[in-house]
């Protein structure tokens, strides 16, 4: 009986049944002042595993080193954008600047509770800062991936590593593509849509940037990366992405309050 | 009544640890189980029947907590639950070494269980890596599990059945 009750369960949260949602969430907002309150406790124990696993006190002066450089990165392939924006002349309202969108910004955590929550992490600002799920995290350097839970003071990001996770995104000036998180890595293999024939199988768009296109998730001309490599097999081409971000060493991320165009 | 009080503190303690320390401390970036580890250990005190009851409890607790597919855990928790109880009724004189290892061996296989029911109702992503999550998580809940255990025994000492592991 418990079995069968377990798997309708199973069945009806698979289908996005709403009142099995908001228990959920309930739960998480219950439990958030106890995480909070034990993440402080036990910091001593957790930054003591944190040196035992290599993530000593040098490493963390290396990250801030790390992110700094990640700025200057992303600074210059956002100048590139613009630069290419300009060329294309878009106009003004066309030039989608994401500081124009209302931001918060959050700390990362990456210790989600529990070992399957692969590419996701955690941050410290939740639906009381005015968070929705779906809302695209970015850093200085580019894009990083969204929310995909949104509790009262913590939500769950989904980094663009997830398999689940798609991008419309621009290569360069020219094609338009559907990008997907890899396995588990850092790149994102994209598969030719609507242009498929017109993108060039030699390496010609090797370093290329790469930037969202807009849509319901994310706003235009966000920085992804740049293009690693091309891998044509049979009528079909994959690009590899390198991300501009690195997912592995988040601080601080932004949340755009990005309200999908109508 | 003062049974009941206390196994509730047990399982309110041991899950706490689990979603708050246990999400910092871990080895090579893997956790213990500690809620799959607490159904069986308890199982092995209230018998076949009631431990699924309290397997499907705990698991669907860490549902809750977790944002997993809500029922997969307790799901896993209170079937890993019953062939524990089982085990411990018909084995009773066994060495403490015995059903220590058989505890080992039920996280491992509610961990794989719990992936593959993931990825068979879509959810193909939890098995990624599960070699290595199996493997740590096993050893780490076997690490747990004489601690776990002692709270346990602790809880029904006063009136509940009690063996050793």
């Amino acid at each position: 009986m418990l079995v069968l009750t377990a798997i309708t369960f199973l069945t009806l949260d698979l289908r996005g049944f709403g009142p099995l949602t908001s228990l959920q969430q309930g739960a998480r907002d219950v439990l958030s002042p106890v995480r909070t309150r034990a993440d402080s406790i036990f910091s001593p124990i957790t930054d003591r595993f944190d040196s035992f696993n290599g993530n000593d006190e040098l490493k963390r002066d290396n990250e801030a080193l790390r992110k700094e450089l990640e700025d200057l990165k992303g600074q210059a392939l956002r100048d590139e954008a613009d630069a290419a924006n300009y060329r294309k002349l878009r106009g003004e309202l066309g030039l989608l600047d994401d500081l124009a969108i209302p931001s918060v910004i959050g700390r990362v955590s990456y210790n989600v509770p529990g070992n399957f929550a692969p590419n996701t992490v955690e941050i410290d600002r939740g639906s009381s800062s005015g968070l929705k799920p779906n809302q695209p995290v970015i850093t200085q350097a580019g894009l990083v991936g969204h929310l995909v839970h949104v509790d009262r003071d913590r939500s769950t990001v989904r980094l663009l590593s997830h398999p689940d996770s798609n991008v419309a995104v621009y290569i360069g000036e020219q094609y338009q593509m559907l990008a997907r998180g890899g396995n588990g890595t850092f790149l994102i293999d994209a598969v030719p849509s609507l242009e498929a024939d017109r993108i060039p199988r030699d390496n010609s768009l090797q370093g290329e940037l790469v930037t969202t296109a807009g849509g319901p998730l994310y706003p235009k001309d966000i920085v992804v990366g740049r293009v690693a490599t091309v891998i044509p097999s049979g009528e079909q081409v994959t690009v590899r992405i390198e991300l501009s971000v690195d997912l592995s060493a988040l601080d601080f991320v932004t949340v755009l309050l990005y309200e999908p165009p109508s | 009544m003062v049974t009941r009080f206390r196994v509730l503190s047990v399982v309110l303690i041991v899950f706490l640890l689990q979603i708050t320390l246990f999400a910092g401390v871990r080895i090579d970036g893997v956790a213990p189980e500690l809620p799959l580890l607490l159904s069986v250990l308890i199982s092995m005190h209230v018998g076949a029947e009631r431990s699924i009851v309290i397997g499907f409890a705990i698991g669907f607790a860490y549902d809750l907590a977790l944002g997993t597919p809500l029922g997969l855990w307790a799901l896993v928790c209170c079937l890993a639950a019953y062939p524990f109880g089982v085990a411990s009724a018909h084995l009773d004189r066994t060495s403490g070494t015995g059903l220590w290892l058989l505890s080992g061996l039920l996280s491992a296989g509610g961990i794989i269980g719990f992936a593959v029911a993931g990825a068979m109702v879509g959810r193909t992503d939890l098995l990624r890596g599960l070699g290595h999550v199996v493997a740590i998580a096993t050893v780490f809940n076997l690490l747990l599990s004489p601690i776990v255990s002692r709270g346990i025994r602790w809880a029904f000492a006063s009136g509940g059945r009690l063996r050793t592991v």
